[in-house]
């Protein structure tokens, strides 16, 4: 690819980030900013994924998947302000979700313990479960604001703190749900797997190629369902006291 | 409505509040400061009306919030018939000193949905709600049982709520601006309502901005300024002469000198 080729691509950006600060949106920094990070980011992650999938000591890929982990919380987090404690909250989330599926491909023996498998599985569960723990949290925060009223008037009539925070977390999870779930229904037809794609087109039967993608599918939906039911729980004992109010003033 | 013993003796108070204080900070104009209430005494007897009047930020809605145990405060106490609320179960706490928002929030569903409401949360029996007494009481037609709640007007949603509190049969009533929205017939509705609830023994502490609903109603008024109570007494030996000055500049300020 030529540099003239990346810098078309990255005028693009520019493009988006201009029109977002044209309709007044405000994401133009985050985008610009975003935009840099990634490729410092793979460039950086392009000198050393050799050494990375070359590891085989479990202590070292544990270690590493924790660096990510906490990176993962902290990113989320920022998405959770007004939420208290959102970094241990999402760190919580997107640990529980990772450390039991892969725990289970790994158990299954689906994932053979090297930095080549462990890696880049854990990255993406770790990726997606980050993303639906971002949105839960904002969800959350929003959902609590609109329903403040509603909340009060059930605390008014006796609710306990489940039942005034029910029809809220159900909405929560619903909706940071979502994504993810028509993710699920539109693989094959919309999204197109580069690595099952791959695999099929360098001669590898479709039914073997086919059934490592369905394995993943249902690890990662399994993730960022577990992920965002941890998050919302976890908000939900942050935001109700256990004397059937809200915490905050 | 109280489940009170009958021809309890004037002298127990069923709330009584020995120096409630709760501060949260506040954005002002030129920096940080404290709202709340601070070192708030006072008593509500059964079958009185005690109205709290004072500026608006000065205390008033902080002072209800704290008595139906929405937020918590920081210091001072708190005791329902001689109980302290800490010993209290909340959620039965909530049932006999029950709160009137001044916007009132219908749920999904319809108007018979809403006054079963109280019974469901305690896993009470549906059918025994007396749906067609609570709308009488509050003189809502019976034809709107099968409405959708949020499609009534406010006023309406208003008397729904209000007999919603009713089914808990609550010893005390905290009510927020309850007529502060409403059209006239609502407010009157409302008005007679408390007025015979008091008759049974209730306990009504009204939260209003409305001195004329205050004058009319209530029995005794706590005037709330800057979160300190400074002055107490009978309705019409206050309005009267109050004697704090700044009680007398509220009432100047709200142009009803005495």
């Amino acid at each position: 690819m030529s540099a003239l080729q990346l810098i078309g691509a990255y005028a693009l950006i520019l493009v988006v980030a201009g029109l977002s600060r044209w309709r007044q949106v405000g994401i133009e920094r985050d985008i610009f900013y975003s935009s840099l990070r990634a490729a410092v980011q793979l460039l950086a992650m392009g000198y050393v994924i050799q050494w990375v999938f070359d590891l085989r000591a479990l202590r070292y890929l544990f270690l590493l998947l924790t660096v990510m982990l906490l990176i993962a919380g902290r990113i989320s987090a920022k998405r959770g302000k007004g939420v208290a404690n959102a970094y241990w909250i999402a760190t919580a989330a997107i640990g529980v979700a990772t450390a039991g599926t892969l725990g289970l491909l790994l158990a299954l023996g689906v994932a053979e313990p090297s930095g080549r498998f462990v890696i880049p599985l854990g990255g993406m569960i770790l990726g997606n479960a980050m993303n639906i723990t971002s949105q839960t949290l904002n969800r959350f925060r929003a959902e609590l604001k609109a329903r403040r009223a509603e909340v009060e008037t059930l605390f008014s009539l006796g609710a306990s703190r489940q039942q005034a925070a029910r029809e809220l977390l159900r909405e929560t999870v619903r909706a940071a749900m979502i994504a993810p779930l028509d993710t699920m229904k539109a693989v094959g037809l919309i999204h197109i797997p580069g690595v099952t794609a791959g695999m099929i087109l360098a001669g590898t039967p479709p039914i073997e190629a086919v059934r490592y993608q369905v394995v993943i599918m249902y690890m990662m939906t399994s993730a960022v369902t577990l992920s965002s039911l941890t998050a919302t729980t976890l908000c939900y004992l942050q935001a109700f006291s256990p004397d059937h109010r809200l915490r905050q003033k | 409505m109280t489940t009170d013993p009958p021809a309890a003796p004037r002298a127990v108070p069923l709330l009584r509040v020995v120096g409630l204080t709760f501060g949260h900070p506040v954005a002002t104009g030129d920096g940080a400061a404290t709202a709340g209430v601070f070192d708030v005494t006072l008593d509500l007897f059964p079958g009185e009306i005690v109205a709290v009047i004072g500026p608006s930020g000065g205390g008033k809605s902080s002072l209800i919030r704290l008595l139906a145990g929405l937020t918590h405060r920081d210091s001072g106490t708190v005791a329902l018939d001689g109980e302290p609320i800490d010993s209290l179960d909340l959620r039965h706490y909530r049932r006999r000193v029950a709160m009137l928002f001044q916007q009132p929030h219908m749920t999904t569903g319809t108007v018979a949905d809403n006054l079963c409401l109280p019974g469901r949360l305690h896993g009470e029996d549906a059918a025994r709600v007396d749906v067609a007494g609570l709308l009488h009481s509050v003189d809502l037609a019976l034809e709107l049982v099968g409405r959708e709640a949020a499609t009534l007007s406010v006023g309406q949603q208003q008397r729904v709520a209000l007999a919603r509190l009713l089914a808990m049969t609550p010893a005390c009533l905290l009510l927020d601006e309850p007529t502060a929205a409403l059209d006239p017939v609502s407010t009157q509705v409302i008005v007679r309502l408390l007025q015979r609830l008091r008759g049974e023994g209730v306990a009504i502490l009204l939260v209003t901005h409305e001195l004329a609903v205050a004058r009319r109603l209530a029995d005794r008024v706590v005037v709330l300024v800057a979160g300190r109570v400074v002055e107490e007494g009978a309705v019409a030996g206050f309005f009267a002469a109050p004697q704090s000055t700044e009680a007398r500049a509220f009432l100047a300020a709200e142009g009803a000198t005495p």
